[in-house]
């Protein structure tokens, strides 16, 4: 549950403040996986910042009580000169995975990314779409009770495609649901304030 | 998962961004351990040498423990400006994980500093030790404080160059530069009182100034304080200082996070 209360969000550039949302309020139901549809540039990535806290609004709040991922497939946070491990270590640490559930995240991304040797290299040896998969390995790690997907269901080959769509309809199973912009607008029928449906799973993307 | 409170969280990022901090520093070159050592030092051979040419030192205390209890605190200050300077510019892609907070890198850059200074410092005053000059600091609490007062001032200070960087890039070069005329505006490697007294009461405006002749009069038992030089104003510059840095943050800290 997600209630979003007046808010306002703006942007500075430099032909002056340019506003992504006025005002707007709405409610996000329980027990649901969000698609967010619109043109480019029309603020759903903002929106998705928004709602994951990584940003913050200039007026008006945006109250849940559910915990939250990071953008899932976000590679920029990778430091270049350190390893996929220490990366992952680095993050486990900001989330308070310590001990022996760090090395059980270390572990499951080792497995889940395909990297193999690799994991133990520098990051900025990877291709991007090792990259990519380390950073979706990553946030399927943790459990939260929704995932911010920001179009990054289309990394990977078809075998990795497949094993990420297996763990999302997992996690759904789990009453863990999902944010985010669904990729080439498959979902772009019962769209409804720009905002749109209920999928009990995403096997179909 | 678990929920933590605001300070677990805050403590357990501020140590995440301590170890990947020293892991960039470190990690892939080694040259980057030899540097920490080799600034200070270089410094202290050059100066050591002339002075030593010159025969000028002072028969009261040593010079070149006179150099490393100026030179070690100023490059120490000189670096957490400078470091907190960059750290939005360069955690940037780090506050999309919403835990991370600008304030974070700002401490965690603090730590890794102060502890990389305290090595540096520790190993040269120990060879100094050993090789027999008189390093006994007179009033180590004194002494401390000196020491942490300038880096509350420095850690102020770095958080308003942070703000202005942002604001304003272009001005990330000049405020770098800052430092130089500092260096040799603050008695560094000189005792002020050297300088004709017209010239310092403007020098005087500098709390750098006052930090340094305030260490070294806690380090040598004969050191004369220039008149003056006070505790008093360091911690109103500092007092002002926080002030200036954590409002101007308060105001600028979503623009600082924002991509």
């Amino acid at each position: 549950m997600f209630e979003v209360r007046n808010i306002t969000k703006s942007y500075y550039t430099p032909r002056g403040r340019r506003y992504v949302f006025r005002d707007i309020s709405f409610s996000i139901p329980p027990d649901r996986n969000i698609g967010l549809i619109g043109k480019n540039g029309s603020g759903k990535s903002t929106l998705m910042r928004l709602l994951g806290g990584a940003d913050t609004p200039d007026r008006g709040k945006i109250v849940t009580n559910k915990s939250v991922s990071w953008p899932v497939g976000l590679t920029g946070g990778f430091q270049g000169s350190m390893s996929g491990k220490d990366n992952v270590k680095f993050v486990c640490r900001v989330y308070g995975a310590v001990g022996p559930r760090m090395s059980e995240v270390l572990q499951y991304v080792r497995d889940f990314s395909d990297l193999g040797k690799w994991f133990d290299e520098p990051v900025r040896s990877y291709s991007s779409g090792m990259r990519s998969r380390l950073a979706f390995g990553l946030s399927m790690a943790f459990d939260f009770d929704y995932y911010l997907i920001d179009e990054v269901m289309s990394v990977g080959d078809s075998h990795f495609k497949k094993k990420s769509n297996q763990v999302f309809a997992k996690k759904n199973e789990n009453f863990q649901h999902h944010l985010g912009q669904p990729l080439n607008g498959r979902h772009s029928s019962a769209v409804q304030l720009g905002l749109a449906r209920r999928e009990r799973h995403y096997n179909n993307v | 998962m678990r929920l933590r409170s605001p300070l677990e969280i805050t403590r357990s990022v501020i140590f995440a961004l301590v170890l990947r901090e020293m892991r960039g520093r470190f990690g892939r070159i080694r040259l980057g351990a030899v540097w920490v050592i080799l600034e200070p030092m270089s410094h202290m051979i050059v100066l050591g040498t002339i002075m030593k040419l010159r025969s000028a030192a002072s028969p009261s205390y040593e010079f070149l423990v006179f150099l490393l209890m100026g030179l070690a605190p100023f490059l120490l200050y000189k670096n957490i400006v400078l470091k907190l300077m960059g750290s939005v510019e360069a955690n940037k892609s780090l506050f999309s994980y919403k835990q991370i907070q600008p304030a974070d890198a700002f401490f965690a850059r603090t730590i890794v500093e102060f502890c990389i200074s305290s090595i540096t410092f520790l190993i040269l005053y120990i060879a100094l030790t050993w090789y027999g000059y008189s390093t006994a600091i007179t009033d180590p609490i004194a002494w401390l404080f000196a020491i942490f007062l300038g880096i509350a001032f420095s850690f102020a200070l770095g958080i308003f160059y942070a703000m202005l960087a942002e604001a304003i890039p272009e001005l990330r070069t000049l405020l770098s530069l800052t430092f130089m005329p500092l260096y040799l505006l603050s008695g560094v490697i000189y005792p002020i009182n050297r300088l004709p007294h017209s010239i310092i009461d403007y020098l005087l405006w500098n709390p750098y100034l006052h930090i340094i002749d305030l260490i070294r009069a806690a380090t040598f038992k004969h050191y004369r304080l220039y008149p003056g030089v006070s505790f008093e104003y360091v911690v109103k510059c500092t007092i002002v200082a926080s002030f200036a840095a954590y409002a101007a943050y308060r105001v600028r800290k979503y623009r600082l996070m924002s991509l």
